[in-house]
């Protein structure tokens, strides 16, 4: 296998991001197509689909479209979440940049079906470009009666909005989101079962659906081909289909965004990336900072598939794969991740408050070669802490990149707690640079 | 980060706040496009955020208190919730006034890996500042960012609505080179241009 | 059970494996207490929204299958946020439970100062407690602490120490949910998150002592008693705060017969839990270096300490000659005993000229018992306030008021001459030209055309019209206190009366004084009115008073017109200073009687809505000090007036006999039992 470039087939063409470049693709005919569906028939081709969200969790998209009550009483919400922040992960960005229609007519496409009065993309403060180029296909969109009032003579109304973010990773939590989307601090709400779910009261206390850019993406692909062909592509996995963009970094010959189908080794994503710089593959961390490190040998096996990287005790997250080289200190790089962390925790709850700082203070008191026996522990004892007992995910997230190092790289730790120097590059103090 | 947690200087009593004592600042420009803004959502405490962005132009590329007091003014909330609301984001710049362009230097993963912190060093010689700092001549803030999310073009750097990358000693020249030359201040221009992403054209 | 034939759905829960019936939805947290278990909290607090901050009450969850087996969640869920549901199992007190609460309060306190022996809330301090049972024996955090300035000084009142704050929220909620004034919000974020005033300014609340309530650390101590006793070395004796006619039940924590401090008392009747500013930290008149402590009396022209007998002597003597030209002025803070005694006095000697601040005499409307109750005005549809600033004078009805509004969704409408708290949450706020209030009653109950109206007070037709709209409406409850006529005049006070009684409204027109309910009761028993103060100062100028008795009454203070007070001071032939803090009046007076206070002498007091409330006595008096209505019954004695006065009850029963309100309040609904202490909840 190779690439399978479905959303991404035309993001270099320039043409792409206006509105007749767009339509000369076959953009708009997945829209086009939903508005002479009955709205349930739209959802049930996203269930066919097998469509799963594209934001880290990869819940089953349907469901969410399902979950806004079909007689309509109040407002309804859609919101895009382009608030891409985890560590490794680029993909919204070349999406929104280059391929803002699709975004822009996959939303159209879920608030037709959900009966929405308006969408909202949630971007993040840093995404210039991408918000530029969006602006301009929202404008677009609007002179060509693809938005707005009796979109394309249908009788139904649609409105898109841009929201900017202002700098916290937080945000991309959806709860968090909505959160900042009202203008409060980015800080998560309770979720069922302590609150009811979004889809019933969600941002501005309305009945509201969050996906992420990709899936949104996927709409007019799913509506113009039918779920049935979707579901074709990735039929080799267990439960995942059509394609997924995976944002390769990290020490590899040609970092990008590459799109693949699932199924595919993710040793072929490698190798689509041009292959390690400079040495041998260490490690992978195949789906943003938050997802378990696994190793060379794992990577050799490994498929991607949401349940298939389970096997191999990680995770597809969010797409952003990250290979390094032997050259690597999994200590320094682990100080890094949990410092990441530690700045981005919004401080709602205590274990993440409070243990992702202990577990940044604990290595950089083993990187300045201050390391005690026992520290191996400690780090895993707090990771364990915050892991489950944090009030959103990103506590979670935060445990799991420190506890899955220390379980995958125990020597490299022990080597330098008791040596006061890295195992791999031999630096002592706080050696930051690799 | 420092450990300490940055506060003003403490006075031996708080000073009372007069409300009635307030300016506002912003420009019949800005008054229109707030309230363009406004409309976009059922509420108007959903307006916090571009209301800070557009305050964070208007009050020179810093959120004063007095700039978060004429937000909260505008949008009927208490002062103290939109200051909340503006010191939970790293992008409003509400500790301190930042110089005319702010580099921010991404150092997480993809770039840790690919020397972030040697140009970090380098930029830090260069300008003869360290992190959070800014040079006397008020040109430049040196800031260590997270993930900037641009890891195919590590290592990269974020210069009002640019991303550099990947950044080497001489892309680093030519930049900084070109920044001085420019007569607007990068800070300023960014938050203008993320003012503007959220206006239709109709509007602008 | 009640909650059944209330049509409340009821759910059967498993909590440590025992079947338990409770409402639907009912929080966890609240549930497991009907079986006597604690699971441990900070940042929960049942008057507010839960929040699941500070992942203290973690229980393992889980769910009864059909087949009868339990099928557990695999994380810990927040208990506080958690709903009661049909078939949710709950555990407190798992091994991994067990773990979860030391990990947590580990890295509570791996950056809490532990500065406990110089700490204001050592010894009841919830940190502490929760340590002390589900905490961990030692810390295993070698690093650096995380550091912040001390002591900033929030208010003159409250003092923050941001190192021992836990960032439970529960300060920060309180003002935005309960205060509503919105004047603390937490900035930056992560392990710097902090709460705080807007940039550090003063934090002016009417309620900001609560905060410190509240706080279940350190972190918000009392500028006023900061570092003057350890709690445990305080008594806690239950009092009535006496500072304004709400009544609020609160703790006086003394110390070696003095008084420290005042918390918050529960009492869901009157306070729930709450105190104002001015009640928290406005009783340091206790600690008064003036309180009057010896009987004095004039002999030529300066005033001599004596004894109760002679003092008493000489004013019987005056009596016996000047008493149908006997005046009383009853003062905001007396008991309802010397109250009644007062009036009683007044009958028996036949002068029936009794006065006090909450006097109606002048408004043309006799005394009625107000329409609601504190609680019942929570249930009100439409609150319709009238008058200057709620919250300065009855700050904990503006609390309900809020309550109705933000809680159970009551409009409430706020009809002023200057913007008012109220406004904020405000269905609909009517701010007129001074002195057009009376017009604008005629605008509301249809006698003038609303553009007219609209014309001559300012307020625009639309608002009116809407506001003549929702008061057609059920469920409408006026409140109004004799400010309305201090600042609109008389006339529109009784034509705002009529208004309500127009629309079958609940007409409140509340006492704002500590004894202006129970002197005017005891005055309409008597069949006499209450007078206003200025009348009777009035009265001393003209002679028609000859004898002046101030109970607790500061004229100074109390009366704004003060050429008629000194005149009237001047004049009168003999003048009995009855108070607990020497004042300007004292100059003037021919016998200085020194009177104790409530929680010295004791006392019952009847708020705002006719809830007669007791306080015993519980500090010592000062030097000859007595309280009010010893007093009182001492001279009735004296005087034959009246007998076998030996005790308050006594006293009640005696009043019981003229005074229906009293009749009815000692019969009837009664008098409350303090609870145990609500602090530190």
């Amino acid at each position: 296998m190779a690439e399978r470039k479905l959303l991404l087939e035309h993001s270099h063409e320039t043409s792409f991001r206006t509105r007749a470049g767009y339509e000369q693709t076959g953009g708009y005919e997945g829209l086009k197509k939903a508005l002479g569906m009955e709205r349930q028939a739209i959802i049930d081709e996203v269930k066919t689909s097998g469509l799963r969200g594209r934001g880290g969790a990869g819940f089953p998209t349907w469901i969410k479209w399902n979950g806004l009550p079909k007689e309509k009483k109040t407002s309804h919400f859609i919101i895009c979440n382009a608030d891409e922040g985890e560590p490794g992960t680029f993909k919204d960005k070349e999406l929104i940049e280059k391929c803002p229609f699709l975004l822009v007519e996959g939303m159209t496409i879920a608030g037709v079906a959900t009966q929405a009065d308006a969408g909202y993309i949630y971007i993040r403060g840093e995404y210039l470009d991408g918000a530029r180029s969006l602006r301009s296909a929202i404008d677009e969109a609007y002179k060509a009666g693809y938005l707005g009032k009796n979109i394309m003579g249908s009788g139904v109304n649609f409105d898109l909005y841009i929201h900017m973010g202002a700098g916290s990773y937080e945000c991309g939590e959806e709860t968090a989101l909505m959160s900042s989307l009202m203008g409060e601090r980015g800080m998560p709400r309770l979720k069922f079962p302590h609150a009811p779910l979004p889809t019933i009261s969600g941002v501005f206390e309305k009945p509201t659906l969050i996906n992420n850019v990709e899936t949104y993406c996927c709409a007019p692909f799913i509506l113009k081909n039918g779920g049935e062909w979707y579901a074709t592509l990735g039929a080799s996995t267990k439960n995942s289909r059509g394609t997924k963009i995976f944002s390769v970094s990290g020490h590899v010959k040609k970092p990008g965004n590459y799109e693949i189908e699932f199924g595919t080794p993710l040793q072929e994503l490698l190798e689509i990336a041009g292959g390690m710089v400079d040495g041998d593959l260490k490690f992978c961390v195949p789906g943003g900072s938050s997802v378990p490190m696994i190793k060379k040998a794992e990577v050799e096996r490994a498929i991607i598939g949401y349940e298939e990287m389970s096997e191999v005790r990680s995770m597809v997250g969010s797409g952003g794969c990250m290979f390094f080289n032997d050259s690597t200190c999994v200590v320094t790089f682990t100080w890094r991740t949990a410092q990441f962390y530690a700045n981005e925790s919004c401080g709602k709850c205590t274990p993440c408050r409070e243990g992702t700082r202990w577990m940044v203070q604990i290595l950089d008191r083993i990187l300045a070669g201050g390391g005690n026996p026992g520290d191996a522990e400690l780090l895993q004892q707090v990771a364990s802490q915050i892991d489950g007992r944090s009030f959103c995910p990103l506590g979670d997230a935060a445990a799991w990149p420190v506890a899955a190092a220390l379980r995958v790289f125990p020597e490299e730790f022990a080597y330098f707690i008791e040596n006061g120097s890295s195992m791999v590059t031999g630096a002592k103090t706080l050696a930051m640079a690799p | 980060m420092s450990d300490l947690i940055g506060l003003q200087t403490l006075s031996e009593k708080p000073t009372r706040l007069d409300q009635s004592q307030l300016k506002l600042n912003f420009s019949e420009a800005a008054v229109s496009q707030l309230e363009e803004i406004k409309s976009h959502y059922p509420s108007e405490k959903a307006a916090i955020l571009p209301a800070l962005w557009i305050a964070q132009r208007e009050y020179g590329g810093f959120l004063s208190s007095e700039a978060i007091a004429e937000v909260a003014h505008r949008l009927h909330r208490a002062y103290a919730e939109v200051e909340g609301v503006a010191t939970f984001y790293s992008m409003y710049n509400t500790r301190h006034k930042p110089g005319k362009h702010k580099l921010e230097v991404c150092t997480c993963l993809s770039c840790h890996v690919n020397g972030a912190y040697r140009i970090l060093d380098l930029i830090e010689k260069k300008l003869g500042i360290r992190p959070n700092e800014t040079t006397e001549d008020g040109l430049f803030t040196l800031e260590e960012v997270e993930c900037l999310n641009a890891c195919d073009r590590a290592v990269v750097m974020q210069v009002g609505d640019s991303y550099y990358g990947p950044l080497t000693e001489s892309l680093l020249d030519t930049i900084i080179a070109d920044l001085k030359s420019r007569t607007e201040s990068t800070v300023i221009q960014m938050a203008d241009e993320i003012v503007k992403v959220h206006l239709p054209e109709s509007a602008v | 059970m009640a909650a059944e034939m209330m049509g409340v759905d009821m759910v059967t829960i498993l909590v440590d494996d025992i079947e338990l019936q409770v409402p639907k939805g009912e929080l966890i947290v609240e549930s497991v207490k009907r079986l006597g278990i604690e699971i441990p909290i900070f940042c929960y607090h049942p008057r507010m929204k839960p929040v699941g901050m500070c992942r203290m009450c973690l229980v393992e969850t889980g769910t009864k299958q059909p087949d009868g087996t339990i099928r557990k969640m695999p994380k810990p869920q927040a208990s506080c946020t958690l709903p009661a549901s049909e078939g949710l199992a709950i555990y407190t007190q798992t091994p991994q439970i067990i773990q979860d609460r030391k990990g947590v309060l580990e890295f509570l306190l791996i950056n809490h100062p532990l500065d406990c022996p110089i700490c204001d809330r050592g010894g009841e301090c919830p940190l502490q407690n929760n340590t002390l049972f589900y905490g961990p024996s030692t810390s295993r955090h070698i690093e650096f602490k995380r550091h912040a300035p001390k002591a900033i000084p929030l208010s003159e009142h409250v003092t923050l120490d941001l190192e021992r704050c836990i960032q439970c929220g529960r300060c920060v909620r309180f003002t935005e949910e309960i205060s509503g004034d919105g004047q603390l919000a937490f900035r930056f974020r992560g392990a710097s998150m902090q709460p705080s005033t807007f940039a550090l300014s003063a934090f002016e609340s009417k309620f900001s002592g609560n905060t410190i309530e509240i706080c279940p650390v350190g972190a918000l101590t009392s500028s006023q008693s900061r570092f003057r006793a350890r709690p445990w070395d305080l008594e806690s004796s239950a009092g009535v705060c006496t500072l304004c006619s709400c009544g609020c039940n609160v703790w006086f924590d003394h110390r070696i017969g003095k008084l420290v401090r005042v918390n918050g008392r529960t009492n869901n009747a009157v306070n729930e839990e709450w105190t104002c500013d001015q009640g928290k930290f406005g009783h340091d008149y206790y600690n008064h270096n003036e309180r009057q402590a010896s009987v004095f009396i004039r002999t030529s022209a300066r005033l001599e300490s004596t004894s109760w007998t002679v003092g008493l002597g000489e004013i019987v003597t005056k009596l016996k000659s000047t008493g149908t030209s006997a005046g009383f002025l009853l003062g905001p803070k007396i008991s309802n005993e010397a109250g009644f005694l007062a009036c009683r006095a007044a009958t028996a000697l036949g002068s029936r000229q009794v006065a006090g601040i909450d006097s109606r005499v002048e408004l043309g409307a006799n005394f009625e018992v107000p329409a609601d109750s504190l609680l019942s005005l929570e249930q009100a549809k439409v609150i319709v306030s009238v008058g200057p600033s709620l919250a300065d004078t009855l700050p904990i009805v503006y609390l309900r008021v809020r309550k109705a509004a933000s809680q159970k969704g009551a409009k409430v409408i706020s009809i002023h001459s200057s913007p008012t708290e109220l406004d904020e949450f405000a269905f609909l706020s009517l701010c007129h030209k001074p002195g057009t209030l009376s017009l604008l009653i005629q605008g509301l109950d249809g006698s003038l055309a609303l553009e007219e109206v609209a014309l001559q007070t300012g307020v625009s037709a639309q608002a009116l019209k809407e506001a003549k709209t929702v008061l057609e409406g059920q469920g409408v409850s006026f409140i109004a206190t004799n400010q309305v006529a201090h600042t609109e005049g008389s006339a529109a006070l009784s034509d705002l009366r009529r208004l309500a009684k127009k629309l079958e409204a609940n007409w409140n027109h509340f006492c704002e004084t500590a004894s202006g309910f129970a002197s005017l009761a005891s005055c309409s028993g008597l069949g006499m009115e209450l007078q206003s103060p200025e009348s009777i100062l009035k009265k001393c100028l003209s002679g028609d008073i000859k004898f002046l008795w101030l109970v607790d009454f500061d004229p100074f203070e109390l009366v704004k017109d003060r050429e008629l007070v000194k005149q009237a001071l001047e004049e009168v032939e003999f003048l009995v200073v009855q108070s607990a803090i020497a004042s300007e009046a004292s100059h003037y007076a021919s016998v200085v009687l020194p009177q104790s206070l409530p929680a010295e002498g004791g006392g019952s007091f009847t708020n705002l809505d006719g809830q007669l409330q007791n306080f015993d006595a519980f500090l010592p008096k000062i030097g000859m000090a007595r309280a009010d209505w010893q007093i009182f019954a001492e001279l009735l004695s004296r005087m034959d007036l009246a007998a076998g006065m030996f005790s308050r009850q006594d006293i009640l029963q005696m009043a019981a006999k003229d005074v229906p309100y009293f009749k009815e309040a000692l019969t009837g609904k009664q008098d409350h039992q303090p609870q145990p202490s609500g602090a530190g909840v």
